[in-house]
């Protein structure tokens, strides 16, 4: 019988999935939007679902490592260390994610990391790399997990 | 009784630490940047040097388009290898008015 804690990792491939199909919505609307206060909501709505897809992504992983009864990368930079932890194979486990995809998470991560210290400082618009990345993980993601878990929990 | 090293020194020595740490990174941002075509622009506390026990340090990447994956990855690992936390942002995502803001502390690598 395979493990119920499937369904905690299928509700945050869910949830990533969804926050970046959002995201790369909201992007493509952000520059045909000038009215002020509608073009705020939306940098805001691509701003947060970028994030949020993000760290959804993240609790995929670790419970993913929780399921293996592996200890999750800890320290200042355990987010950097968590997607190449995935993208490894390790102690009788495959990897998580294939290389394109943890490189594409790794772009996420760092966008993360830039929305959430300057949000008010740079333009959303240039952000196209990231939005490349989320779009590569929504679409990556729900099959990598598959693979994953039909390998460990057949 | 073993000396006491109160809160104010521990945060002293953090904040020296981090400034002479910030010295040994620009030395290897600005010899990445020539290798690479681009140039890393620090800035804030880090630029000035004013650094406190908990600052962060602040630092744009002017780098082509093909080369600013890298510069990013370069930069981050650069920081964490000195215990620094990294805030880079990537020069041409930034609006106008915070370049203005930024501009009297910017301190160009290259």
């Amino acid at each position: 019988m395979s493990d119920a804690r499937w369904f905690e990792v299928d509700t945050a491939v869910e949830a990533a999935v969804r926050h970046f199909t959002w995201a790369q919505s909201f992007y493509v609307r952000i520059e045909g939007t000038n009215a002020i206060e509608d073009r705020h909501l939306v940098e805001m709505a691509f701003m947060h679902a970028m994030q949020s897809g993000h760290t959804s992504l993240e609790n995929t992983l670790l419970r993913v490592l929780d399921l293996c009864g592996e200890a999750a990368p800890t320290g200042a930079t355990w987010h950097a260390d968590l997607i190449r932890r995935a993208a490894r194979a390790l102690d009788g486990r495959p990897a998580i994610l294939a290389d394109v995809v943890a490189e594409a998470a790794d772009v996420t991560r760092r966008f993360r990391n830039v929305a959430v210290h300057a949000y008010d400082s740079f333009d959303y618009t240039k952000a196209g790399e990231a939005v490349r990345g989320a779009g590569m993980i929504a679409s990556l993601l729900p099959s990598e997990i598959a693979r994953f878990r039909q390998a460990m929990d057949p | 009784m073993q000396r006491i090293v109160t809160l104010t020194e521990r945060k002293t020595a953090e904040a020296v630490r981090r400034q002479q740490a910030v010295a040994a990174l620009a030395l290897v941002l600005a010899e990445y940047a020539r290798a690479h075509g681009g140039r890393f622009l620090l800035f804030g506390s880090a630029a000035r040097g004013t650094m406190k026990y908990d600052s962060d340090v602040d630092v744009l990447m002017d780098f082509p388009e093909d080369a600013l994956n890298q510069a990013w990855k370069f930069a981050e690992a650069a920081c964490w290898e000195r215990a620094l936390e990294p805030d880079l942002l990537p020069y041409r995502w930034c609006k106008q008015p915070f370049l203005d803001h930024v501009a009297a502390d910017m301190r160009v690598l290259a």
